[in-house]
């Protein structure tokens, strides 16, 4: 223990005057008695003449020197090393998102993080101001810049689970947006590590984390999905294990009843997928997994799907039989093919492969495989030898492994800043996507025809991504499944939307991103007629894996764990002792009174 | 230890018509033989002229002849003389302290001591006796004139509301010098808080040493036989001497008080046991009439 102020220890020399006016004797009160004489007999120790006496132990001394002694420490505001680390004012994200429901600590890994946050707001510095965001799907700052440190623990017991994925990149802009008005400021993440420390932004402030997470194992179904086939709609479940080895349950309902079940071995950290065939159109099917494990908020999730309005698809230009086969398999496709210089219009998709017309249709999404350069991005020579690196994560290469593609030649795009590449050859996009002019485009820099791809498993499920993804949104099947958290748009005759644990939200603003409970949601027109229905899973691969946080990423150069503790702190604590000294004080007074009440003494 | 002013203008208060009622009914103690002055009601030690028959005794010339028992000369052929009981009257003398200290007290020791000496002298008054109040004086005390039958009673009050507690008091020069001026044997009724520094005891001797009935009624107040007092530092003062003795007063202290008082109440006793003094503690807030009528009666006081 060390004092801030030391000096102030000096007052300490008060208590000699103290103790010396304990040795004076008081002025007496002057009573007039009828006689003294029986006084005189007893009052030769008691009779004080010398302005002197001896200091006899007297409990207000020592009351006073106790009371004394305790304002001079708090006034030397003594200082305790602590072992928090922050020196100045803190930002605390608290990560809300699905994986911290997992019960591998107790009760969960938020309740853990949010006692970890009390503990830290308790142990800031004097003066210290700190903020809260929480880093759920969709990140807020539940507290602003505050030196009530009662206020931030108040909201973060008030915080819950949000569910779905955490957004810490949106997080971390908050946090650095709030911290760039304080003083010498520390980010602090309270997460238990699913997160991608590479997406996130640079922060220029020291990042600490904070990890909450147990021991836990988990398997959960994290993709859920149908697909049209040529024998009717194809069910397919991706369960992954994060643990050792186990033997689940699967269950398969439509609409509640139960239609298959399935026991199935898990492998340890490894994903399965199920297909189940000819399961119902326009019925709600759930899987569940049993026996439970610490996150069962993953052990459930729906899907439906209603039949397709028929897509008007033309395939232009070189004649591939692998694609045009994958294309025609699809259902609800009606396929055309051309290869004259004008494209008519009225096509939802025009697919381009290896040539162009003189001149772009003016509608309909488009698929350029192996094209020329055009009006939209130009082409600058050939690329060889082709070592592809993919964004899997995609809704367009879902399921689908390019890298172990071989390419025989491909070209080099110059790609425009609206498309996203989701592909690489080195530094070069070899797949991109993008939103112009009202419509989507994909550009895919060689011919599938060109490359082993069509002879690959995963060629007929690129198909049906591109063909997904690229439908015009009139003709989208939204009741597919959604994350938590999606923002659904709603049509003009969509009024409210019906949760699934029957709570009704109306809704004004044209889309709905109340999509934080999983399940099954319905689409009321104001009637309250069910215009259409759509599905929310909490699974994901980023969630589900509560191990994965068993080592966190560095963030940043400053970044450390909690384990890593580098500098203690020093806490300076001088209210309490005021405190104390005020008890003290009342505690003199009440004995004061008490004993010069007068008192009667009896003789016996 | 509150000192309360007194005030004897309102001590006719205290004889209420029902407490006179009750006076009417008792009458002082007489033990002993008292010599008077007069003929009266009180035993003498002398030989007189009443029909009570004391002895006998030889006749000699010029005895009355009128006394000589002739029945016994009858049988025994001897003369003697009767010789009857002399009744004259008996003084009683109230010695009142009415020095300082015995304004303190709630109520104050001179009221409870002026009500008692109107009570027995109204008593006193009404059996005739000579009724004599003593009070102290720098030159040792004071007589009133003596106070004879029901018509002295009005005097007694007035005298008793004219007393004021004032000075100090050497009452074992007041007890030693109205010892000695004591010329016959009479009823001594000492009311007083005993509070001076003199030798008491030795007063106490010497007049009880005379021969006379003595009555001590020592009357003290509540504050000092239960001592009230804060702690902290005091000066007590004493109000006869305007000594001041300094004092820390605590629990200690006034345990130590407690036992200093007790100790001298029963020195008092003793000495008023060993020579026959008959001994009352009063204390100044008690009903009067208890006094009167229970404990003076137990003590035989009042008969």
């Amino acid at each position: 223990m060390a004092f801030a102020t030391p000096l102030a220890l000096a007052l300490l020399l008060l208590s000699l005057p103290l103790v010396v006016m304990y040795l004076l004797r008081p002025r007496p009160d002057r009573v007039v008695v009828s006689s003294n004489f029986l006084w005189r007999n007893i009052a030769q120790d008691l009779e004080a003449n010398a302005p002197w006496q001896k200091l006899r132990r007297n409990i207000f001394l020592l009351l006073q020197l106790l009371i004394l002694t305790l304002l001079v420490l708090a006034m030397a505001r003594p200082m305790w090393k602590t072992n928090a680390y922050i020196n100045g004012d803190v930002v605390l994200i608290l990560d809300t998102s699905t994986s911290m429901a997992a019960r591998d600590v107790n009760p969960h890994r938020l309740q853990a993080a949010i006692s970890r946050i009390e503990a830290l707001a308790k142990s800031l510095p004097e003066g210290s101001s700190a903020a809260l965001v929480t880093a759920g799907p969709q990140p807020s700052v539940v507290v602003g810049p505050t030196t009530d440190t009662g206020e931030i623990i108040r909201a973060a017991r008030n915080t819950s689970l949000a569910y779905g994925e955490n957004n810490l990149s949106d997080a971390f802009l908050l946090a650095k947006s709030i911290a760039s008005r304080m003083r010498n400021p520390t980010v602090v993440l309270f997460t238990d590590g699913a997160y991608n420390a590479q997406s996130l932004p640079d922060m220029p402030y020291p990042v600490r984390i904070e990890r909450v997470a147990g021991d836990g194992s988990n398997s959960g179904i994290v993709a859920m999905a149908t697909r049209h086939s040529s024998s009717g709609v194809q069910l397919w479940i991706s369960i992954a294990n994060y643990g050792p080895q186990r033997t689940v349950d699967v269950s398969i309902l439509v609409d509640g009843d139960l239609y298959d079940s399935r026991k199935i071995a898990l492998p340890s950290d490894r994903s399965m997928g199920i297909e189940i065939n000819d399961v119902p159109v326009g019925k709600v099917i759930e899987a569940r997994l049993s026996p439970g494990d610490d996150l069962p908020e993953d052990d459930r999730a729906w899907t439906l799907r209603d039949p397709l309005p028929p897509m008007k698809v033309l395939l232009y230009g070189r004649e591939s039989p692998f694609l045009q086969r994958a294309l025609s398999l699809y259902p609800n496709v009606d396929l055309y093919k051309s290869s004259s210089k004008e494209v008519p219009a009225g096509y939802d998709l025009y697919v381009f492969n290896g040539s162009l017309p003189d001149k772009l249709p003016l509608t309909g999404n488009l698929v350029l495989m192996g094209t020329p350069g055009n009006e939209l991005f130009g082409v600058a020579g050939q690329l060889d030898s082709l070592q592809i690196t993919a964004q899997e994560d995609h809704p367009l290469l879902r399921y689908v492994d390019l890298t172990t593609v071989s390419i025989a030649s491909a070209r080099r795009m110059l790609l425009p800043d609206w498309t996203t590449p989701l592909a690489y050859s080195g530094d070069v996009p070899v797949m991109a996507v993008g939103d112009n002019a009202g419509r989507r485009v994909l550009a895919l820099a060689f011919p599938p025809e060109d490359s082993d791809m069509p002879l690959q498993v995963s060629f007929p499920i690129l198909v049906s991504n591109i063909l997904d993804y690229m439908r015009p949104a009139n003709l989208s099947n939204l009741n597919q499944s959604l994350p938590q958290g999606a923002v659904v748009p709603l049509g003009q005759d969509e009024r409210s939307v019906r949760a699934p644990d029957g709570e009704l939200y109306p809704v004004s603003t044209g889309v709905f991103a109340e999509t934080y409970q999983p399940g099954v949601y319905e689409v009321l027109d104001k009637e309250g007629n069910v215009l259409r229905r759509f599905v929310v899973n909490a699974g994901s691969r980023v969630e589900s894996n509560i191990g994965a946080n068993a080592s966190l990423e560095p963030i940043g150069d400053s970044a450390a764990t909690s384990e890593q503790r580098v500098s203690a702190n020093t806490r300076v604590r001088w209210r309490p002792l005021a405190f104390i000294a005020l008890a003290v004080l009342f505690l003199e007074w009440v004995l004061y009174v008490s004993r010069h009440m007068p008192r009667r003494r009896r003789i016996a | 230890m509150a000192n309360v002013s007194f005030d004897l203008t309102d001590i006719t208060s205290v004889m209420t018509p029902d407490l006179v009622r009750k006076l009417d009914s008792v009458s002082l103690m007489h033990r002993g033989r008292y010599s008077g002055r007069m003929r009266g009601e009180r035993r003498s030690t002398k030989w007189g002229q009443s029909i009570e028959f004391a002895d006998y005794r030889d006749y000699s010339p010029g005895d009355d002849l009128r006394r000589v028992d002739w029945n016994l000369y009858a049988r025994s052929d001897r003369l003697y003389v009767k010789l009857m009981e002399e009744e004259e009257d008996r003084t009683v003398r109230l010695v009142l302290d009415t020095s300082n200290s015995m304004g303190f007290g709630t109520p104050s020791k001179i009221s409870m001591a002026a009500g008692l000496a109107a009570s027995l002298g109204y008593v006193a008054l009404n059996d005739l006796d000579n009724l004599v109040v003593v009070e102290p004086s720098t030159q040792g005390y004071t007589s009133s004139r003596r106070l004879r039958g029901r018509a002295g009673f009005r005097e007694l009050l007035s005298m008793l509301a004219s007393c004021r507690p004032s000075g100090k008091v050497n009452l074992e020069r007041l007890l030693t010098r109205l010892a000695s001026g004591l010329r016959r044997t009479e009823l001594l009724v000492v009311i007083s808080d005993l509070m001076e520094a003199g030798d008491v005891h030795r007063g106490l001797r010497r007049l009880r040493g005379r021969g006379s009935e003595v009555v001590l009624l020592h009357v003290l107040s509540r504050d000092e036989i239960e001592p009230q007092i804060a702690d902290g530092q005091f000066e007590l003062i004493d109000s006869e001497t305007g000594e001041a003795i300094s004092i820390r007063a605590d629990n200690d202290a006034l345990e130590r008080y407690v036992l200093e008082l007790q100790s001298w109440l029963n020195g008092i006793r003793d000495t008023c046991k060993a020579v026959g003094i008959t001994y009352l503690q009063v204390i100044s807030d008690q009903d009067i009439e208890q006094i009167l009528f229970d404990d003076l009666r137990r003590l035989k006081v009042l008969e």
